[in-house]
């Protein structure tokens, strides 16, 4: 199977945070601080298990603090995904 | 379990199931990654004694150990160790890496003066590193001990007596003064009786939990209550859970459990987040007891997880609700599978400090139709029936301390063999007195005020509310007044203002926060750099508040200085805010709902 497009990464980070706060994907500010978006420490482990499991990639817990928005977090992907035989 | 002499503690109980079933698990943990690892009684004995005999050569008899709890065996060995060695634990999460989590380990350790911490090898150096500045109250270092399971050398299983303290449960108190519940052996003993005794468990059953063992139903329920029964306590990390709630439910299924328990938010988390293609490696058939506590529990989430997991063999009379505090060590009310589960009351009757009970429904007969629907066949307010007192006597009572009439709501209050002896610490001594030193109108006392409103209802409790302001996210006890105190240092226009924060209108566990602020002087307020200000401020709010609370942020409100509603003596009126944030009627000075939809226009370009 190849990596998902770049957009593609965008919109899952974008439809799990949406999904996390019980909003329509088109509510989430991409730009936005996850937590600044009302995502608590809960919801933020919920967010990693379910792009863990959507992707097949471990992430490390430090991901979403270092990448604290959902573009940040979808740019962090790519380069987790992008290495060759680490994708879905 | 028949009579006991006066003196026998848990620890005795332990030693008998180390003599006569030493190879059974006493603990199997159930990692993230990796394989699964069990302790077997007489390893956990070993392990404890060795590790006692080094805490009793350094420590005197009733000092305190903070406990750090790494979802590993090693916690459990601390304790008992800590029992060998005649030593008070103090259940405790990790440090952690975020500032209010240090600070407030470092503010139990400072309130029970702890002569040492406990910790597993994976946590020693950054906990060595965290306690390294640290000093007792006379002056002394605070020792950082590592429990790593060697059995070598000598070994020490001193016996504590009925009167000693057993350990300080730090679940009550804010973070600014927190207060150590503490329990005897003697509670625990009568406490394990009633649980497990109205339960009906046998040492045959295997309990599995996510509930970290510095909770109390964690600690009592998970790990006290099997270890007294000769059980198997099956440790999920609490991480892996949050990541993937079918973890909780694969280990169930692995380890063949019995008995599990969770606040209401872990059924829900289940419901909502376990995928098809998950379900088939499920088997929840063994499953006798699904407990539930901790919070209040709703009835649509015992609905919506039984029919989740019916398929894979999970039955909806598993569900067992309880009540309970750990001012009375864990469980004041038991789950009764002859009596009914759920109820639906009036709601205007309800109001009025009455219960009208209007329709009743146990799983086992209701399922099939309308409960399982989500909803009851009558209009009015769906309540969750906790069950019948044990091990505790329990009395609702009126603001004037007058048992009320049948039917009624009242306080709940108990009294009884399960009650803990008081908060730690003569700072505390107030707070003990008005909490356990309760004198009822007819004279009877002490008695244990919970703050909590219930009537009930064929004898069954049913919480209807609470007194005091305390909000309960996903388990956890949360003081409005500790956040309100977090935001406030967030920006100059915040400081020294009053706040409110509260739980959402209809979103349960999703928290707004409402703050007076004077934006910065000087700062034009027509102007963009205002706006920018407002939106960087409940922005930060929102963030910092997620990130103390653990919670969801629904909204934060900046409102101009006097208009959160307060009494006339300046306390502030969370219920009051609640219900004007709920009906629009707070004169916004900026909202991060407001900044949502401005970002939200933003982005589909209607804004310049």
């Amino acid at each position: 199977m190849t990596a998902p497009l770049p957009d593609a990464l965008d919109d899952l980070v974008l439809r799990h945070v949406a999904a996390a706060l019980g909003v329509t994907p088109a509510d989430v500010d991409p730009a936005g601080d996850l937590a600044g978006l009302g995502l608590g420490s809960v919801q933020v482990l919920a967010l990693l298990g379910d792009l863990e499991d959507a992707l097949g990639v471990d992430l490390d817990p430090e991901a979403v603090v270092d990448n604290p928005t959902p573009r940040a977090l979808a740019a962090h992907l790519r380069s987790v995904v992008d290495v060759p035989g680490t994708a879905a | 379990m028949g009579a006991q002499p006066d003196d026998l503690t848990l620890v005795d109980l332990v030693r008998e199931h180390v003599r006569e079933r030493p190879d059974h698990a006493a603990v199997v943990v159930v990692p993230e990654v990796g394989e699964r690892r069990t302790l077997t009684y007489a390893e956990l004995d070993a392990q404890a004694a060795a590790l006692a005999a080094g805490l009793a050569d350094r420590h005197a008899p009733g000092d305190r150990a903070l406990v750090l709890y790494s979802a590993t065996a090693s916690f459990v060995v601390g304790l008992l160790a800590c029992f060998y060695a005649r030593l008070i634990p103090v259940p405790s999460p990790l440090p952690g890496g975020q500032a209010y989590q240090r600070e407030r380990v470092r503010g139990m350790l400072a309130d029970c003066d702890a002569a040492v911490v406990l910790v597993d090898p994976t946590a020693v150096t950054e906990t060595a590193e965290w306690a390294q500045p640290l000093r007792r109250a006379d002056g002394g270092r605070v020792v950082v001990t590592v429990v790593d399971g060697t059995t070598d050398g000598p070994a020490r299983r001193g016996r504590p007596g009925p009167q000693d303290v057993a350990f300080l449960q730090y679940t009550s108190g804010s973070t600014s003064s927190p207060k150590g519940v503490v329990v005897t052996h003697a509670n625990v003993l009568h406490h394990h009786d009633a649980f497990s005794t109205t339960l009906g468990l046998v040492p045959e059953d295997v309990f599995c939990s996510w509930l970290p063992g510095y909770h109390d139903f964690g600690l009592v329920g998970m790990l006290l209550v099997p270890l007294g029964l000769g059980a198997t306590a099956v440790i999920v990390p609490s991480t892996a859970f949050l990541k993937r709630p079918v973890r909780w439910l694969s280990a169930i299924t692995e380890t063949g459990a019995t008995v599990t328990a969770s606040p209401n938010f872990g059924y829900d988390q289940c419901a909502r987040r376990v995928r098809d293609d998950q379900l088939a490696e499920l088997d929840l058939s063994r499953l006798r007891w699904a407990l539930g506590g901790a919070e209040p529990v709703d009835p649509a989430v015992l609905d919506a997880f039984t029919r989740r997991f019916e398929p894979v063999g999970f039955r909806g009379s598993a569900h067992g609700p309880g009540y309970g505090l750990a001012e009375a060590t864990l469980t004041a009310t038991y789950p009764d599978r002859r009596l009914p589960l759920v109820i639906t009351a009036d709601e205007a009757a309800l109001a009025d400090g009455r219960l009208v009970v209007l329709e009743e429904a146990s799983f086992l007969t209701a399922l099939p139709d309308a409960a399982a629907q989500g909803r009851g066949s009558v209009p009015g307010a769906r309540l969750v029936c906790c069950g019948l007192p044990s091990g505790v006597e329990l009395r609702l009572v009126d603001d004037q301390g007058v048992e009320v009439p049948d039917g009624a709501v009242g306080e709940v209050w108990l009294r009884g063999g399960t009650v803990a002896a008081g908060y730690w610490g003569d700072a505390a001594a107030g707070a003990t007195a008005e909490t356990f030193g309760a004198v009822a109108a007819d004279g009877t006392g002490p008695w244990l005020r919970t703050g909590d409103l219930g009537a009930l209802h064929g004898g069954q409790l049913v919480v209807t509310g609470r007194i005091k302001e305390l909000l309960i996210v996903a388990g956890r006890n949360l003081y409005p007044y500790d956040l309100e105190r977090e935001l406030r240092r967030l920006h100059p226009g915040a400081e020294g203002r009053p706040g409110a924060v509260f739980e959402a209108e209809g979103l349960p566990g999703t928290l707004c926060a409402v703050q007076e602020f004077r934006p910065t002087p000087g700062a034009r307020l027509d102007g963009a750099s205002a706006e920018e200000e407002l939106d960087a401020v409940v922005r930060r709010m929102a963030a910092h508040l997620a990130s103390v609370s653990g919670a969801a942020v629904h909204d934060v409100v900046l409102v101009r200085p006097g208009q959160v509603p307060r009494t006339t003596s300046g306390k502030i009126q969370r219920g009051r805010a609640r219900d004007l944030h709920g009906r629009g009627d707070l004169a916004e000075l900026h909202s991060l709902r407001a900044s949502r939809d401005g970002a939200r226009a933003e982005l589909a370009g209607t804004r310049s």
